[in-house]
């Protein structure tokens, strides 16, 4: 990391989905870890707060489709299929620095896609298209 | 909170780009008294702490992600040693060396621990961590 890294910025990053990169992430969400609280309200003491489970955000991935990756599309017809083993997949966010090397490392486990969607399209629309995948996942951590 | 503050934990002293003022909530309860006036009275009841939001820029794993960490992964409840943790946030004045004021937390533990805002390729802000937490006593200090 260059010595002059100052603090990261939102629009540098790269995915990848079993170590192998995902190109042309336009967008991701959902980097958000809850524990439940709980209170232990005894009649001799005052409130004494506990934690509980903890949850984690569905993480959605917004792609363009400029190329013919079908990585997001393969993984949500297995879901659909029904095969559980092959479609539980980990993978990682990784926040990039000024010069596009690698910061800082997110990993998500146990993902299965929950929702695929690569929109619509409309002859006078001319963004690019792009597909989502909402994937809900088991574990959220720094690497 | 405004310009100037600091934010300690067990001693050790952390930067922050921005926190909320511990806050503590009484619920009242009302009651009367059928000898007395019409009036009806009230006395504290409930007391509860809110959870509380410290924001700085994302950094690499630190003390705080390993106590995030250790109460994700599940903790001995019965011992709080071992993840709830006591600090403070102090608001200085303008010149940063005055203390106008001091909130002191004990017991506390990370709630909830989120990336902000989301990434986005054409995006152009400054990601922040935002860190909840929960404490069992909240006092003003100064």
């Amino acid at each position: 990391m260059a010595d002059d890294q100052r603090p990261y910025t939102n629009n540098k990053f790269r995915v990848e989905i079993e170590g192998q990169e995902l190109k042309y992430v336009k967008r991701v969400t959902g980097l958000d870890s809850k524990t439940d609280v709980k209170e232990l309200r005894t009649g001799n003491k005052p409130v004494e707060y506990r934690p509980g489970k903890t949850t984690y955000a569905d993480i959605s991935i917004e792609r363009f489709i400029v190329d013919k990756d079908q990585t997001l599309k393969k993984w949500w017809d297995e879901y659909k299929e029904g095969k559980t083993k092959v479609t539980r997949k980990s993978g990682s966010v990784i926040i990039l620095t000024d010069d596009y090397s690698d910061g800082l490392r997110l990993n998500f486990e146990g993902a299965l896609p929950k929702d695929y969607n690569s929109g619509n399209r409309s002859a006078m629309q001319d963004d690019y298209p792009t597909e989502h995948l909402v994937l809900q996942i088991e574990k959220l951590s720094k690497a | 909170m405004a310009l100037r503050f600091e934010v300690e934990v067990e001693g050790r002293k952390s930067n922050f780009a921005e926190c909320d003022v511990p806050k503590t909530t009484v619920t009242p309860i009302q009651y009367r008294e059928a000898t007395g006036t019409l009036d009806t009275l009230a006395r504290p009841g409930t007391q509860a702490n809110e959870p509380f939001t410290l924001t700085r820029n994302l950094v690499s794993k630190d003390a705080f992600w390993d106590w995030r960490k250790a109460i994700m992964d599940g903790v001995n409840t019965g011992s709080a040693a071992s993840y709830k943790k006591s600090g403070s946030v102090t608001q200085y004045d303008h010149d940063g060396s005055s203390v106008i004021a001091r909130w002191h937390f004990k017991d506390a533990f990370i709630s909830e621990w989120k990336i902000d805002p989301d990434l986005d390729g054409g995006g152009n802000e400054i990601l922040k961590e935002r860190i909840t937490m929960v404490a069992d006593v909240i006092e003003k200090a100064e």
